[in-house]
């Protein structure tokens, strides 16, 4: 499975329009421990959940696909990590009695694998999920057959999906330097040709090292018997040295950048990406949280581009937009999938001037206050069970470098004032920051 | 346990309970967990199964225009308002109710109440609305036809009932929605918006007077009656097969499956979910389906076997989340290998379903499929948002205290029950074949002459599997060339 993380959650609600109001908070109780082999655990325990989330995320994605030939191998790997070890020859089979939900993600920047059991079930999950990590071992009929359904994966989720082949393209233009270039999924003559057995070892070798290696454990468990039991099973797990690779850095992009795909059939409508540079999901990079609240000042269902676009004009089936929280600097993008018969160029003249509207004045303090609302019951509604707390923490803590992360963020969307977000606004939405992707429909071909 | 006698009174045969008429709707609350939120779970017992002839995908132009303002909001009032207090208020129809959903925070429970009752009691329906949301239905058509795997499944639950209150598009199609007026919208508001169709459904944050409050203005509603259409159960003899010819695909995603009577109300529910953990639950990689497709052989990346109607929710979930409650079900398999190897692929799912009809579980495997089955319940249960759903099923199906028996009923559970649930119920010599292909005459000519080509992935060595390969190319498809049906995506749902 690959899909990108969302956005930041918040943590606390600001009253709606009936005035001040004192917040609502969310306790998390994190506990973190650190182990001499610099494996991090993040615990969150809940001991009314008879539930717990069993989560893994290992530092390493699609931006650390530096060797050329091997984009893919960090989603390809996380594949390979279900073909079992040599005391649990069948990882599968070892835990379904427990009943679990398991599987794992690959974004730009990590590896996540989940477990989540009823949380009586926890112990023998940490057995097997400790022996997987270190003693992982596979041949190159199993990494051959592996890259077979990757490449099945990659037919449904880009080949034969609209969404999927204009997300590609706009990442494929939008960086040219950053590894952030090339999809998740990984290019098809990496996966079909290039790609060795040897290059994935060498991968499992540099990455999966304690040191790169997030443990969050969320639900029903006692803190001291779990920080015990991971002792005991990860303590052996030796490290290994940091990659020497340095991720290169995307230069500043000096003039818009189009593109037109022409798709193969005339069932899909036209849809479109505009992708514009921002900044990486850090506290140093303020705009982070200024953007993500912009999105909500645009996208909501009665804020500016939905209501304009969605409700009043009605020239989109749908429309949003978001930033991407990541290590590196990365796109704010908006995308807009079209009425059948639409045409872009009348969408984006229409986003254009609604991002020029915030360019050129102040939002009202009562969209902010709407938009701030909806950031932060966004992650009450979605933080309700185990494996959601341990995924958001965990990603947190990767993407961003701390955990944390996750709840001062929050702090940080209570002091945007207006002029933050007009502000950002003329610094980011600029036609020489951004790349516009198209795609229409087959018969569009004949008529341009 | 008993045979295949259903377990519940007559009515439930067809899954769908139809109580005694009353005259205040039926509450359940589910008390959460100390998050401060609130959860609404509004049933109405009206879904597309109601739908007049002529005037499909009239229940979901209803709901859709509920949401679309009262007699005091208009449109961008109403949005404005829930926007405000960050609350989701969004309505769905299914086969056999609407469901009416809201989620807010405690602190703006008042606000919210008020847009929610408003809404139920003094809906708008604005003429100008319902003409836009003509544009907006038909949309939603044209994304059934984008989505491979959307589109093989509706056609493939189309055919399976036709001419039955199923066999439409909950949507419509592009005739019937351009047909429906802002009279039909009002009619089948009076007649289905009643107490009597409705069952309330409250989680999360509640406060007992919550229940009273929502129970006196409820009072205002109409009380109707509780009656539906009538229901038969879908019939399919011998194999048929549907070719979805759609141009450029890499893959084909193939859905195969028969009906079946066995619902949440069935004796044999339990058994024969266990026999489904053995042949492919839902993301599951324990399934015999997924372990012969994808990693014995890496010809798909999903390989799934369902006992009722499905729909894939991001997230990690192996089980069916709520609101799909039918009175008839369908056994299916979903599988999309890449188009080349489709044959192969088909005659290996029948292979395995043939499989398991006729051994049903292997003894080594039956304790981990029962534990499986048992212990993976605590996510259909996690939230109290689940759990009402699970409950409001409950009421659908005719049935009582469904959560709390499932666990107890698997853990009893023998293996000769459950071989026997397979043995009854499957039925692979009478199967829907649907198929979303780039080239639907060489599938048909494939199929007609047995021939079910193989590509492996690059560099596997096939050699250790060819003997069970020769086995699956000798499965019979045995499809009479009158039962092969062909048709374009772009002429579908018109």
């Amino acid at each position: 499975m690959v899909y990108v993380f969302p956005g930041t959650l918040p943590l606390s609600i600001e009253s709606p329009g009936a005035g001040p109001a004192p917040a609502t908070e969310i306790s998390l109780d994190v506990c973190e421990e650190i182990l001499d082999n610099g494996l991090r655990l993040l615990m969150d325990p809940d001991p009314k959940s008879p539930t717990v989330s069993f989560m893994t995320f290992v530092d390493a994605g699609a931006r650390d696909e530096l060797k050329p030939g091997t984009t893919g191998l960090a989603h390809v790997f996380e594949h390979m990590m279900f073909r079992g070890t040599k005391r649990f020859p069948n990882y599968d089979e070892t835990l379904a009695p427990l009943g679990p939900e398991l599987n794992a993600s690959t974004s730009q920047d990590m590896t996540t694998y989940y477990v989540n059991v009823p949380s009586s079930a926890l112990e023998k999950v940490i057995d097997v999920e400790s022996d997987r990590f270190q003693n992982m071992t596979f041949t190159n009929e199993t990494f051959r057959m592996e890259l077979g359904t990757v490449r099945e994966e990659r037919r449904r989720s880009h080949v034969d999906s609209p969404t999927g082949t204009l997300y590609s393209r706009l990442y494929e233009l939008a960086y040219q330097v950053h590894p952030y270039h090339h999809p998740v999924i990984g290019w098809e003559e990496d996966l079909e040709k290039n790609m060795t057995y040897e290059d994935g070892l060498e991968f499992y070798r540099t990455y999966y090292s304690p040191k790169r290696t997030v443990l969050v454990v969320s639900g029903g468990f006692d803190v001291s018997w779990l920080r015990d039991q991971v002792r005991e099973h990860y303590d052996a797990w030796k490290r290994q040295p940091e990659p020497d690779l340095e991720v290169p850095r995307e230069p500043p992009q000096k003039e818009e950048r189009r593109d037109c795909i022409i798709w193969k059939d005339d069932q899909v409508t036209p849809k479109m990406m505009v992708g514009y540079h921002g900044p990486e999901m850090s506290l140093d990079a303020p705009d982070y949280c200024v953007l993500d609240v912009i999105s909500q000042l645009l996208f909501m269902r009665s804020q500016r581009l939905a209501k304009r676009l969605y409700t009043d004009l009605q020239l989109v089936e749908s429309i949003s937009g978001w930033i991407t929280g990541s290590k590196d600097p990365n796109l704010f993008i908006i995308y807009a999938s079209l009425k059948k018969g639409g045409t872009t160029a009348k969408v984006l003249e229409i986003v254009d001037e609604e991002l020029e509207r915030l360019r050129g004045e102040k939002v009202s303090e009562r969209e902010l206050v709407k938009a701030k609302n909806a950031l932060a019951a966004s992650m009450l509604y979605s933080l309700d069970r185990p494996y959601a707390v341990a995924r958001s923490l965990g990603f947190h803590q990767i993407a961003g470098g701390d955990y944390r992360l996750l709840m001062r963020i929050e702090a940080r969307y209570q002091t945007i004032t207006r002029a933050d977000v007009q502000n950002v606004a003329q610094r980011i939405f600029r036609a020489a920051n951004r790349t516009v992707v198209e795609l229409l429909p087959k018969s569009s071909a004949q008529s341009t | 346990m008993a045979a295949s006698r259903p377990s519940s009174a007559p009515e439930a045969r067809s899954g769908t309970h139809t109580g005694p008429e009353k005259e205040t709707p039926e509450f359940i609350s589910v008390p959460g967990t100390g998050v401060p939120v609130i959860h609404f779970r509004l049933l109405i017992r009206a879904g597309a199964a109601e739908d007049p002839p002529g005037r499909e995908g009239l229940a979901s132009f209803t709901a859709k225009l509920l949401r679309r303002g009262t007699r005091s909001l208009d449109r961008d009032c109403f949005d404005d308002a829930l926007d405000q207090i960050a609350a989701v208020l969004e309505t769905r129809v299914q086969r056999e109710y609407t469901v009416i959903q809201g989620i807010t925070l405690k602190r703006n429970l008042d606000e919210f109440y008020r847009i929610l009752v408003d809404m139920l009691l003094e809906p708008r329906f604005d003429p100008r609305e319902l003409e836009k949301l003509k544009a907006d239905q038909i949309d939603a058509v044209e994304a059934v036809r984008q989505s491979d795997e959307a589109l093989g499944r509706e056609v493939f639950f189309q055919e399976m009932f036709r001419d039955h209150p199923y066999g439409h598009l909950s949507v419509g199609s592009l005739s019937s929605i351009r047909s429906i007026t802002p009279e039909d919208v009002r009619n089948f508001h009076a007649e289905h918006y009643v107490r009597a169709k409705l069952i309330v459904g409250l989680a999360g944050a509640i406060e007992p007077e919550l229940e009273e409050r929502l129970r006196g203005d409820l009072e205002k509603m109409p009380a109707g009656k509780m009656e539906r259409s009538p229901r038969t159960e879908a019939e399919l003899s011998g194999r048929r097969v549907v070719l979805v010819e759609k141009e450029g695909r890499t893959q084909t995603h193939l859905r195969i499956g028969h009906p079946i009577p066995v619902t949440r109300a069935h004796a044999d529910y339990t058994a024969l979910m266990l026999a489904n953990t053995q042949l492919g639950r839902h993301r599951n990689s324990m399934g015999r389906l997924y372990q012969a497709v994808r990693e014995q052989r890496g010809l798909s990346y999903g390989a799934y076997s369902y006992i009722g109607h499905f729909l894939g929710t991001p997230g990690p979930t192996t089980s069916s989340p709520p609101d799909l409650a039918r009175g008839n079900q369908a056994f299916h398999m979903w599988i999309y290998p890449r188009s080349e190897n489709a044959a192969f692929v088909l005659k290996l799912a029948i292979r395995e379903m043939e499989e398991l009809k006729r051994a049903g579980v292997p003894d080594d495997r039956f304790d981990d499929v029962r534990d499986f089955t048992r212990n993976s319940f605590a996510f259909d249960i996690e939230t109290p948002a689940r759990r009402l759903a699970m409950e409001l099923d409950d009421r659908i199906y005719g049935v009582r205290d469904f959560a709390r028996r499932f666990p107890d009923e698997v853990s009893k559970i023998t293996r000769a029950e459950v071989n026997g649930a397979a043995a009854r119920h499957l039925r692979p010599q009478d199967l829907l074949i649907v198929a979303v292909v780039p080239d639907a005459g060489k599938l048909k000519g494939q199929i007609l002459s047995e021939d079910a080509p193989l590509i492996y992935p690059s560099g596997v060595d096939a050699t250790p599997l060819a003997p069970d390969d020769a086995q699956v190319r000798a499965v019979k498809l045995d499809v009479d060339p009158g039962s092969i049906k062909i048709l374009k995506a772009n002429d579908l749902f018109r």
